[in-house]
């Protein structure tokens, strides 16, 4: 079974706060996508709302069975790992296992003796003990042996060392290729999100900039390094699809999302010379992105 | 099967994993009629996303590298076949792109034409030592097979195949030295001129 997920119109309201603000969105069935975004985008509350945890002040969030069907029952294979997540802190390890075992219908003890000594956990510790590494080792043993539908991860790789990170990622792609689970992964680390996600979807101050797959980004976002007679910032931040400019010494540099011809052609039409375009990071485009929002990060200077 | 795929890199990786494919059948290390890891097998076996596996194998299926065949598999393509005239345009415009940008480079490095040739020729014989190396092992293999109900007719078959494609190798080396020593352009820097 493969799990589609719609989101429209989803405002969450808390007290003061507007966490999420009229998003839409769209997962297809059995993908990667990745959502990215600073800190308190509103990528944990949209995680929260998924996983049926809280309730949208307004909207919908509808999980659909394959093209669809809706789920026979809701919040049923869906599992959530977070950090924020706290199971039972006087339960043993084992214990915690044993009752996921009895909860989850298809639950497979071949994968979960697997993952129990694959991950080294602690069978007679206390769930409180467990460090952040573990606790996130142990949710995602339950997800796994419970055959999770849709996962998602919250920041599920941050408390992890660099071994434990690449080893759950690969057990993401794995289920992912094999079962067809879908993963929603919530990171503000671009390194997990290029080698898993499919699609991205970035998150800014609540609300959904635009979703892209991965592989088109990496073809289509280009630093363009050129030379102006005058206004060269100004001039340069016209361009069609244009996020963000800058002045470099002499030159303006300039990101830019679109196909490489078009976008050389368009500055020498406007009189710019000695123009060097180049593919650009994905990271160099998440941050000239988050600019354009209003959302970026201002340098701090230490007085 | 073993690809490798820089993820970190800018180059689409479905576009490498294309391009990894293309030049293992190139080398030989896949031969044709061979069966190719599944899209989830081969997403696993890297660790990457089985939706850009799966996009790469379209666009090698559309370009007739590889053959699906449904409910059995995916093979290299035995027949030799460039793909719909569109496509096979867009390649053509697409090499002959990258080769101008090669002769760019060659000219700041005050390279001779002859000595651009010279270095094609060598890479070209880099690639079918590889290809001819494991292409005589599967030979030799089929022979040993077959002798049992046909020997004479075989041999003789494998034997003017064999003799034909020398004299091609040898008539396309005679042309690419007459061209060299007279002077005169070959045709794929000819066309990048014109651009």
């Amino acid at each position: 079974m493969t799990v589609k997920l719609e989101c429209r119109s989803v405002t969450k309201r808390f007290e003061r706060v507007t966490a999420i603000h009229d998003l839409d969105l769209s997962i297809e069935a059995g993908s990667v996508h990745a959502i990215v975004g600073p800190n308190s985008a509103g990528k944990s509350t949209l995680l929260r709302l998924v996983a049926g945890l809280i309730r949208p002040s307004s909207g919908t969030i509808q999980l659909m069975e394959d093209a669809n069907q809706r789920l026979p029952r809701p919040g049923v294979g869906i599992h959530w790992v977070s950090p924020e997540m706290q199971t039972y802190p006087a339960f043993r390890v084992a214990q915690v296992i044993r009752y996921a075992r009895l909860l989850h219908p298809a639950w497979d003890t071949a994968r979960e003796q697997t993952l129990v000594s694959a991950f080294d956990l602690p069978q007679n510790t206390r769930v409180g003990h467990l460090s952040l590494g573990m606790r996130l080792k142990l949710q995602l043993t339950i997800a796994f042996a419970a055959r999770a539908h849709l996962l998602l991860l919250d920041e599920a790789t941050h408390g992890l060392d660099p071994v434990g990170r690449d080893q759950v990622l690969d057990l993401v792609l794995q289920e992912s290729a094999q079962r067809g689970m879908t993963v929603i992964l919530a990171t503000h680390q671009l390194a997990d999100v290029e080698r898993a996600a499919d699609t991205i979807s970035v998150l800014a101050k609540g609300r959904c900039v635009g979703t892209w797959p991965l592989d088109e980004l990496r073809e289509s976002v280009y630093e363009v390094s050129a030379l102006w007679e005058a206004e060269g910032e100004q001039r340069a931040s016209s361009c069609p699809g244009a996020l963000m400019t800058r002045p470099i010494g002499e030159r303006v540099l300039s990101i830019v999302y679109g196909h490489q011809m078009e976008i050389e052609t368009w500055f020498r039409t406007q009189g710019a010379t000695q123009i060097d375009v180049q593919h650009a990071q994905l990271t160099v485009w998440l941050e000239s992105l988050l600019a354009k929002e209003g959302a970026g990060l201002e340098r701090i200077v230490l007085s | 099967m073993w690809l490798r795929v820089d993820v970190h890199a800018n180059r689409p990786i479905y576009q490498q994993i294309i391009d990894g494919i293309k030049e293992q059948i190139v080398r030989g290390i896949l031969q044709p009629g061979q069966r190719l890891l599944t899209v989830r097998e081969l997403a696993t076996t890297l660790s990457l996303n089985h939706n850009t596996v799966a996009k790469a194998y379209q666009i090698l299926e559309r370009e007739r590298v590889i053959t699906l065949v449904r409910g059995r598999g995916t093979y290299v393509a035995v027949t030799p076949d460039a793909g719909d005239l569109q496509d096979i345009e867009r390649r053509t415009d697409e090499l002959r792109e990258a080769l101008r940008m090669w002769m760019v480079q060659a000219h700041h490095l005050q390279w001779s034409d002859a000595q651009m040739m010279s270095l094609f020729k060598q890479l070209a014989g880099e690639l079918r030592v590889t290809a001819t190396a494991t292409a005589a092992e599967t030979e030799t293999e089929t022979e040993t097979e077959t002798e049992t109900e046909s020997g004479t007719e075989t041999e003789t078959e494998t034997e003017t195949e064999a003799e034909a494609e020398a004299e091609a190798e040898a008539e396309a080396e005679a042309e690419a030295e007459a061209a060299m020593s007279s002077g005169v352009e070959p045709q794929w820097v000819k066309g990048s001129d014109e651009q």
